[in-house]
């Protein structure tokens, strides 16, 4: 008996890095795992768009059966720039997916399993959506609005069975990341991003960190944790320095 | 190794002769680990010898002495301490400017001085170990203010606080420490001597217990802290965790 056994978990973002970490961990736990991505995944899905992600749920259904766990993972990480030189093209670019992209998959998501009892919503969010990182103003603003969209699942979904946690990553082994590390070694003046992030959070996450803890909340067994927001994260954001 | 999967590790709980420490120590049990369990209650012998933990030990964590001996035997009876959850804890329930100092006082003793002493005394067990972690039981209550438990309140989220330290100075020799934030688990016999106590003064618990949707269960208390001792949760480190049903997620 695995703990995901005859679950069917949808997750978006889910061709490479985190999400198809999460696919992979899923999978191990027992879960009948369908991925969504631009490309490269099972279903091609731009969540910036309501109709695709509507789409994606239904088929998952159809083809499936049933939903009983969505990952809103699909994310952007956005201009590496102080917050007041954002553009709002660029800060509209992010916000349609990291937050607008999480708000068009836990609603259809969560309409689907409300048919079936209930479920669990998942945010992939970031200790950003926590406390700003720096040069980094759009993402984090959208990150915790995915983490108040979370909050809103809880309490209002409660009733039909559904509830909903955010995954809160640090620095993560990436392509996401490592598409920005030169970026923010120029402009923060680091030698080395690695090696502060070694120091702040004793190494840099892997993607299968953030799988381990996606799995257990997807899990029925700890099915009283509910509208929180999990930290993965070294201990980087619990403390000051 | 899965957080399903404990086996060769070597766990000390205390507070565990009953309640939301007994399900741990259960649960640890199940998943394979050698366990140790403290308690101030006698009672802890026999329940060890029931769920098939590898000894049961009295000591109170408001002493010293006491506990420092008794962690060291439940090393010497483990072969070593890999994972340390400090569970022991008690509330006093009432208004808090009611409260006698002295009973306010025992709350922070017990609360956080004893989480403070017991991962004192096990400390170098735990820096000889692999993946070691230890797992606090904070509270729900230790994440915002909460009228009629504000001394349990209080001292709770001064061991989120040391949680959070301690994940950062204790780094270096690869403990984590985590904290966990329960709300009302039972049936226990702390939450039921808060029924009471609330009622009289006009806040019946089930308006609380709406709020979090259930009550929650130890087993699934339990789940939790099994997650965080295990290596699934290898970066999750200096965190405290919610379980509450979604009790502190919204305003009302």
């Amino acid at each position: 008996m695995k703990t995901l056994d005859n679950k069917v978990a949808l997750i978006t973002g889910g061709s490479r890095g985190i999400g198809a970490a999460i696919a992979t961990r899923m999978k191990d736990d027992g879960a009948t795992v369908v991925t969504a991505d631009l490309a490269g995944a099972e279903i091609d899905c731009d969540v910036r768009d309501p109709t695709a992600v509507q789409a994606a749920v239904e088929r998952v259904v159809c083809e499936q059966g049933r939903l009983d766990v969505v990952v809103a993972n699909a994310g952007v990480s956005g201009p590496v720039a102080p917050i007041g030189e954002v553009t709002y093209e660029q800060w509209r670019e992010v916000q349609s997916v990291n937050l607008d992209g999480v708000f068009h998959t836990f609603r259809a998501g969560s309409a689907a399993m409300a048919e079936s009892g209930g479920g669990v919503l998942l945010a992939v969010a970031s200790i950003m959506g926590i406390r700003p990182g720096p040069l980094a103003g759009a993402y984090s603003a959208a990150k915790a609005g995915a983490i108040s969209l979370v909050r809103s699942y809880a309490i209002d979904m409660r009733a039909a069975g559904i509830r909903a946690n955010a995954v809160c990553p640090g620095f993560v082994d990436t392509d996401l990341v490592r598409a920005n590390q030169e970026g923010l070694e120029d402009a923060l003046g680091l030698d080395s991003l690695d090696a502060v992030v070694d120091q702040i959070q004793g190494r840099m996450a892997t993607p299968q960190d953030v799988a381990a803890l996606a799995a257990f909340l997807a899990s029925d067994r700890v099915a009283f944790m509910n509208g929180g927001v999990y930290t993965v994260d070294g201990g980087l954001s619990g403390n000051l320095v | 190794m899965s957080w399903l999967d404990h086996s060769g590790r070597r766990v000390l709980v205390t507070g565990a002769a009953g309640g939301l420490g007994l399900e741990i120590a259960r649960r640890f049990t199940v998943a394979g680990a050698s366990v140790a369990m403290l308690d101030r209650d006698p009672a802890v012998r026999s329940v060890a010898d029931e769920i098939g933990a590898v000894t049961g030990l009295v000591a109170d964590v408001q002493d010293n002495e006491a506990t420092v001996f008794a962690i060291t035997q439940s090393a010497a009876a483990l072969g070593g301490i890999d994972v340390l959850v400090n569970n022991a804890g008690i509330e006093i329930a009432g208004p808090l400017m009611q409260l006698d100092e002295a009973d306010l006082a025992r709350i922070f003793d017990v609360n956080v001085m004893g989480t403070f002493r017991c991962t004192q005394a096990a400390l170098s067990f735990l820096t000889e170990a692999q993946d070691a972690a230890v797992v606090n039981i904070s509270s729900a209550a230790g994440t915002a203010g909460s009228p009629l438990l504000a001394g349990y309140s209080m001292a709770k989220a001064a061991v989120i606080r040391m949680t959070e330290a301690l994940a950062f100075e204790m780094r270096e020799a690869e403990i984590r420490f985590n904290a966990i934030c329960p709300a009302l688990t039972g049936p226990t016999r702390m939450v039921d001597a808060l029924v009471a106590p609330f009622a009289e003064m006009g806040l019946p618990l089930e308006m609380l217990v709406a709020k979090q949707g259930r009550m929650g269960e130890a087993g699934e208390i339990a789940d939790l802290v099994t997650f965080l001792a295990s290596s699934d949760a290898a970066l999750v480190n200096g965190a405290h965790y919610l379980i509450d049903g979604g009790l502190t997620a919204g305003v009302m």
